[in-house]
């Protein structure tokens, strides 16, 4: 019997792949169950209110996200201010500007990038960023700029939301230059290069074609370079300072949501509530993170199809 | 106009047309702006790739030697004198235990995506996956803890070891392996396959002889892709197999716990000790080392499968 269907058909090969594809949906559906099925005692008990908190207090057992959240969309926010003229600059260079000998291994580079483990990030920042902002930026910005809101600079240390905000951009530019790339090597060509011929300049090129042509792209890429500097973790840790307050500048130290997780998730699960109030942290996370890419992958799906970019695949 | 004008009076055909010869000069120095601007760009975000290598070879450099990677880490703090073999044995643990999981995983789901199944189902099952490359790695980590880790309440109970840190990690890469899979069996020229359909072949017989050799590069590719995905992971970890200065005595239970690098450079860079902070450096030389061979080996490979397919 079995034999048969084997000869004849593909009945038993489906199968066993339809197990591995099982497989895939189980994981998807682990990962969600785990985190409503743990965090729910905390959405029960502080409901919606919970987003608005501003205490977190584990001994009185109050539990608010806000000064976390707040922490996460300043880093991201200050990140992509960073990440997207620049990344928007590299998949240009890399499109249009750059000699046709040097474009894969400039490009190599900038995937190269993408591959670096968040944790190098950290130390990089640590070591490098820190240090330079302690001793150019915040003194600078101290004389000079101290009366303009968000750039006061109260304690000179160097760590806070800026050198996080820093690395995170480092980050994510891979993501949005690959992708940015991509949509303008969608442009067809014959429209590029008739406008050549008629006398445009490169710029014009960029401007009147390649641009109005790809934006939907660059927007989805920008849109995933948000997904993925929300959930950055290591490299905030190590750089954003870890003190639950709402940053009033961009040089003071914060917390992020996911920096929270990372130091004090082990401590937590003595407590089931405190337990519970980081597991529904982390729904915060992947809720923002699942939205975001169905919005993405959307945006994206019509410019460049199904295409995944290296860049898209981090180091961690 | 004053152009016009210009060829009324002299008949020079060359003056005919209206060229506002400031403008052109004009277009041209903003092209050039436009350009500086880009390559400024470009330089901006190659230079981290650059500086990161410079400055952990620049502080770790004197401890990079056979030594460091050839001994486990001893002294006070922990660490202080020899190397980092904890982590690259406690690596190799836990990729080998990822695999396991993932490349049977993400191969098979791949391969049911390229050749069975409905538009529709496979269009939400590739959305899952890219959902899954999506989710942060810290909510895999608080994930791992509860099915993997923890002692209490449901879960495998594996305690703080490498087959739960190995198994999270295992979670991460099997959306990747999956996703580059199909796209591998995609790049297959289709007259392959339906030639091995069209001689009477099933789908496992063409599987068999056809798809899995034409896509052996893109399969390693996706394979080395995970692994390289996951061996700068850190987040994960700190829930599922926190850190070990020694090697292993099981891989589940008290004492299953491994060291990684990320991890102990992650350990070592919070440490208030300059010399765990050079040893860290030197720790991401290694690190990156790994990296970039994995990424370079990744990409050989697939260059030469695209040389093999044009050959014939």
């Amino acid at each position: 019997m079995l034999k048969l269907k084997l000869n004849h058909k593909d009945d038993l090969f489906k199968f066993i792949l339809s197990i591995f594809v099982f497989g895939i949906i189980l994981i998807f559906l682990t990962v969600v169950t785990v985190i409503l099925y743990y965090s729910y005692p905390a959405v029960s008990r502080f409901g919606i209110a919970f987003l608005w908190t501003k205490e977190w207090d584990p001994p009185k057992e109050i539990f608010g996200a806000a000064t976390f959240i707040a922490g996460t969309f300043m880093v991201t926010i200050i990140a992509l201010i960073f990440a997207i003229p620049l990344s928007l600059g590299i998949g240009i260079f890399l499109e249009e500007y750059c000699p046709k000998f040097l474009k894969g291994f400039f490009t190599i580079i900038i995937e190269l990038l993408a591959g670096i483990p968040s944790v190098v990030f950290g130390v990089w920042g640590v070591l490098t960023i820190v240090p330079w902002l302690r001793k150019y930026i915040e003194p600078f910005f101290k004389s000079h700029f101290s009366f303009i809101p968000f750039l006061q600079v109260t304690e000179n240390i160097g760590y806070g939301i800026l050198a996080a905000s820093i690395v995170v951009a480092f980050m994510v530019v891979p993501i949005i230059a690959s992708i940015t790339k991509d949509s303008l090597a969608a442009v067809p060509k014959i429209t590029k290069d008739g406008a050549l011929a008629m006398g445009a300049t490169r710029l014009d090129v960029i401007k009147d074609i390649s641009l109005p042509f790809s934006y939907r792209g660059i927007y989805g890429g920008i849109i995933l370079g948000f997904g993925r500097a929300v959930g950055e973790t290591i490299a905030v840790v190590l750089l954003i300072g870890n003190q639950a307050i709402i940053p009033k500048s961009i040089f003071g130290v914060g917390y992020t949501i996911s920096a929270v997780l990372a130091n004090t998730f082990t401590f937590a699960v003595i407590s089931p509530i405190y337990a519970s109030s980081e597991v529904e942290l982390a729904l915060i996370l992947l809720l923002v993170s699942l939205i975001i890419n169905i919005i993405g992958r959307n945006v994206l799906q019509r410019v460049i199809g199904g295409k995944l970019s290296r860049a898209q695949f981090g180091g961690g | 106009m004053a152009e016009t004008d210009n060829y009324k009076k002299t008949g020079d055909p060359n003056n005919y047309f209206p060229v506002n010869k400031s403008y052109i000069k004009r277009k041209k120095i903003y092209n050039r702006i436009a350009y500086g601007f880009a390559a400024l760009a470009f330089i901006l975000g190659a230079f981290p790739v650059f500086h990161i290598i410079y400055s952990a070879f620049i502080i770790g450099y004197k401890y990079l030697n056979w030594h460091f990677i050839s001994t486990l880490p001893t002294g006070f703090p922990i660490g202080a004198k020899g190397g980092i073999l904890n982590a690259i044995v406690g690596d190799l643990y836990l990729v080998v235990i990822a695999s396991c999981l993932a490349v049977p995983l993400g191969i098979g789901s791949g391969l049911y995506l390229s050749l069975f199944g409905k538009q529709r189902a496979n269009s939400i099952i590739r959305l899952l996956n890219e959902l899954m490359i999506g989710i942060p790695s810290v909510v895999w980590g608080i994930m791992g803890f509860y099915i993997f880790s923890t002692n209490a309440g449901l879960g495998f109970h594996f305690g703080f070891s490498a087959l739960a840190g190995g198994l999270t990690l295992g979670f991460i890469m099997t959306p990747i392996v999956t996703l580059l899979t199909e796209q591998a069996v995609h790049r297959i020229p289709a007259s392959y396959i339906e030639g091995a359909l069209a001689l009477g072949a099933t789908k496992w017989q063409a599987t068999k002889s056809v798809i899995v050799k034409a896509a052996m590069g893109g399969i390693f590719t996706a394979i080395l892709l995970g692994v390289l995905n996951i061996i700068g992971q850190t987040a994960p970890l700190l829930f599922t197999n926190y850190y070990n200065t020694g090697t292993p005595t099981g891989i589940t239970g008290p004492g299953g716990a491994v060291g990684d690098i990320a991890m102990l450079i992650f350990i070592y860079i919070h440490e208030p000790s300059r010399i765990l902070h050079y040893k860290a450096e030197a720790a991401v030389v290694v690190l990156l080392f790994f990296v970039f061979t994995l990424d370079i080996g990744m990409r050989l490979i697939s260059w030469l499968t695209v040389k093999i397919f044009e050959m014939f």
